[in-house]
């Protein structure tokens, strides 16, 4: 038993951790949390149900094809709503990012539909047995695309020049434009890799958990607090975030209580902001005299 | 219908507005006493946002029933005039409009609306107007206790938990798993389940709980795997029955799955495939009407209901199609005891004389009883045998 609901917290929080990179690399970049975060992750599990149900496109284009449709969800919020408010006003940021959630979640409901839906999974059998486990084959692909988006996002980050003028632009905004940088496309480009990645988290986890216009506030939820508990601003925190979230609420209804799994999981973040506020792979932020 | 609401800032437009409607005024005063003879039926449903899957069937099982009797000459030769407005599932217009159709279009009766919150917001004001009312909540608060105005026709969690402990009880089931959502469906039909269990000899030895929209419910799977309960009962609506169905196969789970009515859906199978096959559900008759035992009493009129929705929809209707075409079935057996005129007054003490059968089983009316008992025979146990529903009692 042990086993099995490790592997279901892993899958869980590979979605979770996925999710909660694109939290992090927003907020590096520009300074806000972005809440339509959730509505790119349910874009992205609408899109290829869509296109893999209405449109009969095979799996792989499908899944490709939504995660980019993603992106550019993405992009577009940040040019239409982001990229001329002031950076330090972040009250407006939050309040534009709340009304472009609800009118993605509004577009998606007209024009996606309002049902529940699953589709195919990436590939054959349903599950296979591992020793003593069943797995799912989407939770393999699930750790998979993890692994791959956040190696991408490392060579990114690290060898390229767009990575190094984000992160620039993440350690001080003001001297990274004095450089020459533009702090407007490594934020626009932060939006876009954001919405990619959480665009393939909504394809991923759609096989296994359903998608529906109406989910991406949950999974925002969950891909927050896992941003969180890892560090804001750091993408492996949010990939130790999301899997330490994702155990604990599988080990906590497995062994402690199913009722209270969610109480669990939000007192060890609580637990988690006490003793670390800069969370778990956080680094804390140099105080100014 | 036709209504101006003037305010005094706007007033050059408004006056205009009413100069260039005054004809268009006249027009629908001219026909509305032209059709002084008609009875006023009014219906509020969910007919958009997230309650108008229940919304748009009730809907329709309200035009076809009005059609119906209007075709066959109306309520006691004066036919029906069907008033509709959409809740959105909101609470607050639900009270708004229930108060518009009872004090300005002057309904006898107000059919609807959709879910329990916003049918709990209207009995009180049934009863304050005192206009007849027959809402669709699945809360058995509506008619317990019985208040004078106050009619519902879905099956409450009453209904359904009563009709499972009894098929648990008929197949020697005596230990179940319960496995609840962590929302006011879930909960409240978890409590009725542990209230009535213990009169079916049944004991839930063990009660979990997840969230509707969780993604994976293994964890909760393998407890009721491990223990020493006999069969899963799961009460959540969509779309953690079908998580649960998937995560079940994959850790090898045997033990057989029941549903509450809120899994009595096409979406089951559909979503499902082959991991449904064998689940059971607690439905209203409507999902699979031709596998019915054929001296089901209901079996006639829910052919009937099945057959006119697919010939004027062209698709099978929802169960919820009946809520209001019971309603609407109540109402006309209602009519034909009345000699005087239908008034609210009339209509309402005829309601409490009258025995129907329905869709949704057979309601035996009186001013103990407003809506379905456990011996309405409501709900009927069907299985998913080679991805179709099919009665199984």
């Amino acid at each position: 038993m042990l086993g099995q609901i490790v592997v279901s917290g892993i899958t869980i929080g590979a979605i979770y951790a996925l999710i909660a990179i694109g939290f992090t690399i927003v907020f590096a970049t520009n300074r806000v949390v972005n809440f339509a975060h959730g509505e790119f992750v349910m874009a992205g599990g609408m899109l290829y149900a869509y296109f893999t149900g209405v449109h009969h496109v095979p799996i792989a284009p499908a899944f490709l094809l939504a995660a980019v449709l993603s992106g550019v969800i993405a992009w577009v919020v940040y040019q239409v709503g982001l990229s001329d408010v002031d950076r330090d006003n972040h009250i407006a940021q939050v309040m534009i990012t709340l009304g472009a959630g609800i009118a993605l979640k509004g577009a998606a409901q007209v024009w996606l539909g309002k049902d529940t839906l699953f589709p195919p999974a990436f590939s054959g059998p349903a599950s296979v047995a591992i020793g003593p486990l069943t797995v799912s084959s989407q939770a393999l692909w699930i750790a998979g695309g993890l692994l791959v988006f956040l190696l991408a996002l490392q060579v990114l980050l690290k060898y390229t020049k767009l990575g190094a003028s984000m992160r620039a632009v993440s350690l001080n905004h003001y001297a990274a434009t004095l450089m020459g940088i533009s702090p407007g496309r490594a934020a626009a480009m932060a939006f876009v890799m954001a919405g990619v990645i959480g665009g393939a988290a909504g394809g991923l986890l759609a096989p296994l958990a359903s998608t529906h216009y109406d989910n991406g506030i949950f999974l925002a939820i969950k891909g927050f607090a896992a941003a969180i508990v890892g560090g804001i601003g750091s993408p492996l925190g949010a990939v130790v975030g999301g899997l330490v979230l994702g155990l604990t609420e599988s080990l906590a209804a497995g062994y402690v209580s199913s009722v209270y799994k969610d109480v669990v999981s939000l007192a060890l973040l609580l637990f988690v902001l006490i003793l670390r506020p800069q969370g778990l792979l956080g680094r804390a932020l140099p105080q100014k005299l | 219908m036709f209504h101006l609401a003037v305010t005094t800032r706007p007033y050059r437009a408004a006056a205009k507005l009413a100069k260039l409607c005054a004809p268009i005024a006249m027009m629908l005063a001219a026909t509305a006493s032209h059709g002084q003879e008609t009875i006023k039926i009014g219906g509020i449903f969910a007919l958009s946002g997230p309650a108008s899957f229940l919304g748009v069937p009730e809907e329709r099982g309200f035009r076809m029933k009005i059609d119906e009797i209007n075709k066959a000459g109306g309520l006691n030769g004066k036919k029906i005039e069907g008033i509709v407005y959409d809740t959105e599932g909101n609470t607050t217009k639900a009270a708004q409009q229930f108060r518009r159709l009872a004090e300005s279009d002057n309904v006898v009766a107000i059919i609807g609306p959709s879910s329990s919150g916003e049918s709990l917001t209207v009995g009180p004001i049934a009863n304050e107007l005192k206009v007849v009312s027959v809402t669709h909540a699945g809360t058995e608060k509506m008619t317990v206790p019985v208040t004078p105005w106050v009619f519902n026709t879905p099956p409450t969690d009453r209904v359904v938990a009563a009709h499972l402990l009894g098929i648990f009880k008929k197949r020697g089931i005596t230990k179940i798993g319960l496995m609840s959502a962590a929302d006011g469906f879930g909960q409240s039909g978890a409590n009725v389940v542990k209230e009535l269990a213990p009169q079916y000899g049944v004991q839930v030895s063990r009660h979990e709980e997840f969230n509707r929209q969780d993604a994976d419910i293994t964890a909760q799977v393998l407890r009721v795997k491990d223990s020493d309960a006999q069969a899963m009962l799961v009460w959540s609506a969509f779309p953690a029955p079908t998580i649960i169905l998937k995560n079940a196969a994959a850790v090898g789970f045997k033990k057989p799955i029941y549903n509450s009515f809120a899994a009595a859906s096409k979406d089951l199978i559909v979503q499902g495939g082959a991991n449904a096959e064998g689940t059971y559900v607690s439905s209203m008759r409507l999902l699979a009407p031709e596998t019915l035992a054929a001296d089901d009493p209901m079996r006639p009129i829910v052919t009937k209901i099945y057959e006119d929705y697919k010939a004027r929809y062209k698709e099978a209707p929802a169960t919820f199609t009946a809520h209001s075409y019971d309603a609407l079935l109540i109402i006309e057996a209602a009519a034909k005891k009345i000699s005087g005129p239908i008034t609210r007054q009339s209509l309402r003490d005829a309601m409490e004389t009258v025995t129907v059968v329905g869709g949704n089983g057979i309601y035996r009316l009186s001013p103990k009883s407003h809506g379905p008992d456990p011996e309405s025979r409501s709900m009927v146990l069907l299985v998913v045998k080679g991805g179709e529903w099919k009665v199984d009692e």
